[in-house]
């Protein structure tokens, strides 16, 4: 086994987002080129009555996973590119390489973080890649590979062990937001490189987390508003980031 | 990244004393040498040494003549601290004090020049500005002494600013120009009942009196004929409010005693010296307000201080100080300048003020109810245990790269 395909789905799905997952899940394996022995795929199937919710799920599918690299995209990513998983594997070819996504910053965290009083955007990423669709709206279209500061989630490609030496995803203090942000400064602070790889894909957006049912979601299992926890994870990786923000690879 | 520590000499006041650099060197020098990458020492003016600061203090022959800032001891510093090991010195001073240094025209020692030519160290300045020139640039002279560096750190991001227009971006970029904030141990700045802490100032002050507190050094740049007046005009108005005036020295660069004679403020004003700490923060959290008259500040500690202590602070809009306290949220409590001057050899523009805005602000504070946890609150991140570790042990490392 050489790597793990793993998403998450909330069900029940219905009409055109069923469709969507469905055509996503089937372009990762239709474009893949690693042989089919060496393939895991785990999908985590969420329903309302036992959503493990965003980080949640990524740590089930880091649990119900054994291949040493772990691709965990989200299921509203379709992927163009033949011979994605064989681009994403050679760059893990290098021992040094943790972590491995499709759109990421060069700068992670704003020039005056931790140096002024604290807020919310001085999280932020900058100077935004990837290959995606639309890719001139979020930033620059990247075709090559190359050392990024942080990575998007829709597709965050780590090495299994890094996730051992950091004892698993923060479920509890990241339950939504940021996980993305959280493992790019993990693989840092173990000292691995972040990998940006330009693969050809079209990350469709809003078909899982963002919907009403999933806000209803977070407000009767958590009983906090998206909003507040949103809040609360920036404040949380603020802390958990110092000494590593902000990252630039420029 | 060598596995040996590298050593670190920190040219800067003497570590053991009270004065604002001698804060941060003593600070900067107390938290690197805590980490393995440096080996640390000081070159200090008027250092006596102090068996509790646990590294190598050497002094400054000040007996010699030019060599005020250490500069005819460099070299057999360097040789006996780091023998022939390459490491880095770090100055934390205004760079016209370093012109001996980096410029081997303005320095009288042959010998030192020769040294500063060799490949022993890399040069690093933690640069102390309180002021701007002409143009908003350094004078020639301080601008040429930066280029001499090899790395650049500012104390604010108005220093960053103000030297990236003198030397221009390419030579900035090329020495990493950067900017971090002093640090400060809030723990030992703490929030304590203001009842209480006003209720220790009896008989001085009684019930129903406020206090504005002024806490400055008795030097040119502290302007306490501008505190003077701002605090008659104070009085004038409101005869509830009476003053606290902390200063090193009551007969310097001013005479205290001769301006609460002749601002008719004597009545009205405890001045202190010499306190213990704790009377120190205590004092701070009884005032309902501080004034800071400086008249440019790298960083102006005593403005942080009392916004920790739960004060608000007010202060001319004018140099570092004024950056950091608009960057705490406190842009309303900077006053604007009436007009400038230029003083001195480096042609540095001080802010002129009209006493007038200062009372009308100071009372307009005095009329506001304050929330002393968000006043508080808004200097956490100058903390040593959250700064050093999120920025400064950073830049350290950086610097082994």
């Amino acid at each position: 086994m050489r790597l793990a395909i793993a998403t998450a789905v909330l069900l029940p799905a219905t009409g055109p987002a069923d469709e969507l997952v469905g055509k996503c899940l089937a372009s990762w394996v239709v474009n893949s080129e690693v042989a089919s022995v060496d393939l895991e795929q785990v999908v985590r199937r969420n329903r309302i009555e036992d959503n493990l919710g965003v980080t949640g799920s990524l740590q089930w599918l880091y649990e119900n996973t054994t291949a040493p690299v772990i691709a965990f995209l989200h299921s509203d990513t379709e992927i163009l590119e033949k011979g994605w998983d064989e681009r994403v594997l050679r760059e893990f070819d290098d021992p040094s390489v943790g972590l491995v996504g499709f759109g990421g910053g060069l700068q992670h965290g704003s020039e005056d973080i931790y140096k002024t009083p604290y807020h919310l955007t001085q999280l932020a990423r900058y100077d935004y890649l990837s290959n995606v669709d639309d890719a001139d709206l979020h930033g620059r279209r990247f075709t090559e590979s190359r050392d990024v500061a942080v990575l998007d989630g829709f597709a965050l490609i780590m090495r299994r062990e890094l996730l051992d030496r950091a004892g698993g995803w923060p479920v509890q203090e990241l339950p939504f937001h940021c996980y993305d942000y959280w493992a790019a400064i993990t693989a840092h602070k173990f000292g691995y490189r972040v990998r940006l790889v330009g693969v050809s894909c079209v990350h469709h957006g809003g078909t899982t987390s963002t919907t009403s049912a999933a806000q209803e979601y977070w407000q009767q299992s958590l009983g906090k508003t998206d909003a507040a926890i949103h809040e609360e994870s920036h404040k949380w990786l603020y802390n958990y980031g110092r000494g590593y923000l902000p990252w630039r690879c420029k | 990244m060598n596995s040996k520590p590298t050593p670190l000499l920190i040219i800067s006041d003497a570590p053991e004393m009270q004065g604002g650099l001698s804060r941060i060197c003593r600070d900067v020098a107390a938290n690197i040498s805590q980490s393995p990458l440096y080996r640390v020492a000081t070159l200090s003016r008027g250092c006596r040494g102090s068996r509790k600061l646990p590294w190598q203090q050497y002094t400054i022959r000040e007996h010699i003549p030019g060599n005020a800032w250490g500069e005819a001891d460099l070299p057999w510093v360097w040789q006996d601290f780091a023998g022939r090991e390459r490491g880095v010195v770090m100055t934390i001073y205004d760079p016209t004090r370093c012109l001996g240094f980096t410029l081997p025209d303005y320095c009288a020692f042959p010998e030192t020049s020769e040294f500063m030519r060799g490949d022993h160290f890399d040069l690093w300045g933690y640069v102390t500005l309180d002021s701007t020139g002409p143009g908003d640039r350094l004078s020639a002279l301080p601008a040429n002494v930066l280029l001499g560096y090899h790395r650049l750190l500012a104390y604010t991001k108005w220093g960053e600013g103000a030297i990236r227009r003198s030397i221009g971006d390419v030579a900035a970029d090329a020495r990493r120009l950067t900017w971090l904030p002093h640090g400060i141990e809030l723990d030992r700045w703490p929030l304590c009942i203001k009842e209480t802490a006003q209720a220790r100032m009896h008989p001085f002050l009684h019930e129903g009196e406020r206090l504005v507190g002024v806490v400055a050094t008795n030097q040119p740049r502290k302007d306490w004929g501008l505190a003077a007046s701002a605090c008659r005009e104070i009085m004038l108005q409101d005869k509830t409010v009476k003053f606290w005036w902390h200063v090193d020295l009551d007969q310097r660069h001013w005479s205290i005693p001769a301006l609460l004679a002749d601002f008719g403020l004597g009545g009205r004003t405890q001045v202190t010296a010499n306190l213990s700490h704790d009377d120190l923060c205590w004092r701070l959290n009884a005032c309902d307000l501080t004034l800071h008259p400086g008249l440019g500040e790298g960083f102006g500690y005593p403005i942080f201080e009392s916004l920790a202590c739960g004060s608000p602070a007010l202060h001319g809009d004018y140099a570092g100080g004024a950056d950091v306290l608009r960057q705490c949220g406190w842009e309303k409590w900077l006053i604007r300048p009436e007009n400038y001057r230029v003083e001195g050899l480096h042609n540095q523009i001080r802010p002129v003020f009209d006493p007038m805005d200062w009372a009308d602000r100071a009372l307009a504070v005095l009329s506001e109810t304050h929330d002393r946890d968000a006043l508080r609150a808004s200097v956490a991140h100058l903390d040593w245990k959250t700064l050093w570790p999120s920025c400064w042990l950073p830049w350290f490392q950086e610097g082994l790269k």
